[in-house]
């Protein structure tokens, strides 16, 4: 398991109570970590690192204690910070060597594998400039470098996106989405930006106000509306709809397709023979997928109303 | 943004142990320092003092006789047969310019300066502890520090005892190593982890490099302008520098310039050391790595 997180808890006072009795379990892979600001997202990963320690509660992360053991653990763990980070008047190659090398690589070693994972990053041909002469792409993209030199077995991610244009976002999900495969690692990707855990993610832990309030993988917290289905037609959608309200099924226009929930243990032929009977034409149907914001917002519904 | 692997292989090799992390942020830290023109020009500049102090003892002892050696040595008010003396002077006089302005460039941004830059994380992201780090950042400055001031203090008291005629001699001159070698790391410290201390309260290098300075300076004008003017010796402990002279005069065996029990100017010191880790565990304790 990649992470076993026992009933934690944390306060920062008696009135700041940051994260409570969280448990979860996650296998290796790629896990978002999503939640509204101020859910615990920050604190559930300082733990994770072993910086702070829980007030109550166990966490192992890669079999290792985080609170016993967290030299050990960081030693494993690759952490790409969202604020700006660099060492003033270190170049790209100098940084990712110091990186390499306090994560116990010896020197020689850490420096060919900054020049590697530089090279990996894109930034071959700017590895010898000061990094605080970087534009913010590139020091998003020195930030993943240094946090990849010493082959981390789990890469923390914390806003890899954050003030990139479209292009620059789009080249480092690319990048992201490749390195458990390429580097054998997983990956905990914190964002609130949900379309990245989206591209890249297979599980999410979903938090809100210190709890978890899902964690598993987010096909199944995207799940399907059982019994809904969208449906595209060439001309007729509304007739259609009509029909099928007649026959006890809802049905709803959505950005020009037609959302039908069907009635219990009714079979979906039923909005084929409506067609036929109509005369219109089906181009396409399946069953509804949510997407993963309507996820999120229909299980942050749930917990305001329970 | 291509995707290059340049033939990537995980590295299987061992992994050197925690406390390696000392000598890695020990060595990166002298080599950013070093990299500095001012840093490195106030290393080069703090060794004249003491190749001339080395030039004048050699000559002195090869020509103790000569009535001009006589002559200048009565003009400088120098005493010839005191070279502990001239030791502490060297060290003391000349030295603590070139230290000071060390303790100023190294010392005193070492830790605003990753607080500005978002460093923190960079080093406590990784399994580097915070005894790695306080010492990553105090060792460097006292070195550079001592490189100005113990090195060639003690490169003097050994050329003193190597022209030695006597085993009488050898013997006194040995006191003056055994001096600088207490003195030098008090020294050190003292000028560089209250600096480094004061680094960790903010995130504005130049403001805590000019506070260091006025600090310094401030208390040394104070503590002997009204211990003198006002004849109350007991104030001229306020200041740094003459707490360190009066310790140094102790160590070297000269008479101490205000007449004040002898272990006073060592409290003040030691408090001040005492104080200034105090400070900085306190700060890296409650350092938040993440803002």
């Amino acid at each position: 398991m990649l992470l076993e997180i026992q009933g934690v808890d944390k306060f920062y006072s008696a009135q700041v109570h940051a994260l409570r009795d969280v448990s979860l379990s996650l296998p290796e892979g790629s896990i978002g970590l999503l939640g509204p600001n101020g859910a615990g997202k920050s604190t559930l990963l300082k733990i994770l690192l072993g910086l702070l320690p829980p007030t109550g509660g166990s966490v192992q992360v890669m079999g290792f204690d985080a609170t016993t053991r967290s030299l050990d653990l960081r030693q494993k763990v690759g952490y790409m910070p969202e604020q700006e980070c660099y060492v003033a008047g270190l170049d790209a190659v100098e940084m990712c060597t110091y990186a390499g090398e306090l994560c116990g690589l010896p020197t020689k070693e850490a420096r060919e594998r900054a020049h590697a994972v530089l090279a990996f990053v894109g930034l071959e041909d700017k590895r010898y400039m000061k990094v605080q002469t970087y534009s913010t792409g590139q020091k998003q993209r020195v930030k993943l470098a240094q946090a990849l030199v010493h082959d981390p077995e789990l890469l923390l991610l914390d806003e890899p996106t954050n003030g990139l244009d479209p292009r620059g976002r789009e080249e480092m999900l690319t990048l992201i989405r490749q390195l458990p495969e390429r580097r054998s690692c997983s990956i905990i990707l914190s964002s609130h930006l949900l379309p990245d855990v989206e591209a890249v993610c297979d599980s999410a832990i979903l938090l809100n106000e210190g709890q978890v309030m899902y964690s598993g993988l987010i096909a199944d917290m995207r799940g399907e509306e059982r019994d809904t289905y969208e449906v595209r037609v060439k001309d007729g959608a509304e007739q259609l709809a009509e029909a099928l309200q007649k026959a006890g099924c809802e049905a709803s226009m959505h950005d020009g397709a037609l959302w039908v929930h069907l009635p219990p243990d009714t079979d979906p032929d039923l909005i084929f023979s409506r067609a036929l009977e109509a005369e219109i034409q089906v181009r396409h149907l399946s069953p509804l997928k949510q997407t993963l914001e309507s996820a999120f917002v229909r299980l942050l519904e749930q917990q305001e109303e329970s | 943004m291509g995707i290059r692997d340049l033939g990537y292989k995980r590295y299987e090799g061992a992994l050197l142990p925690h406390r390696s992390r000392y000598r890695v942020l020990i060595r990166r830290a002298l080599s950013l320092a070093w990299a500095s023109g001012l840093t490195k020009t106030t290393i080069i500049l703090g060794m004249f003092p003491p190749v001339i102090c080395g030039v004048y003892i050699f000559l002195k002892h090869q020509a103790m006789q000569q009535e001009v050696v006589q002559y200048l040595a009565h003009r400088a008010q120098v005493q010839l047969d005191d070279p502990g003396s001239l030791v502490f002077t060297c060290i003391y006089w000349c030295q603590i310019w070139f230290a000071f302005v060390l303790s100023l460039l190294v010392a005193a941004p070492a830790i605003s300066e990753d607080v500005r830059t978002g460093a923190f994380q960079f080093y406590f992201a990784r399994p580097v502890a915070r005894s790695h780090y306080l010492v990553g950042k105090v060792a460097p400055a006292a070195i550079l520090v001592a490189i100005v001031t113990l090195a060639p203090a003690l490169l003097l008291a050994l050329l003193r005892v190597g022209l030695a005629q006597s085993g009488e001699e050898a013997w006194r001159s040995t006191s003056w190593l055994v001096g600088t070698l207490a003195y030098g790391p008090i020294y050190a410290l003292v000028l560089t982890l209250p600096a480094v201390a004061l680094s960790s309260l903010g995130r504005r290098s130049g403001s805590l490099q000019g506070l260091w300075a006025v600090g310094f300076f401030l208390s040394w004008l104070l503590g002997e302008g009204v211990a003198a003017g006002a004849d109350l010796p007991y104030v001229a402990l306020l200041s740094i520098p003459t707490d360190l002279r009066l310790v140094g005069q102790l160590l070297y065996g000269i008479e101490p310039a205000y007449d004040l029990p002898w272990y006073l100017p060592s409290l003040v010191l030691a408090g001040l050391v005492v104080g200034s880790a105090y400070v900085l565990v306190r700060r890296l304790g409650r350092v938040e790595v993440f803002s």
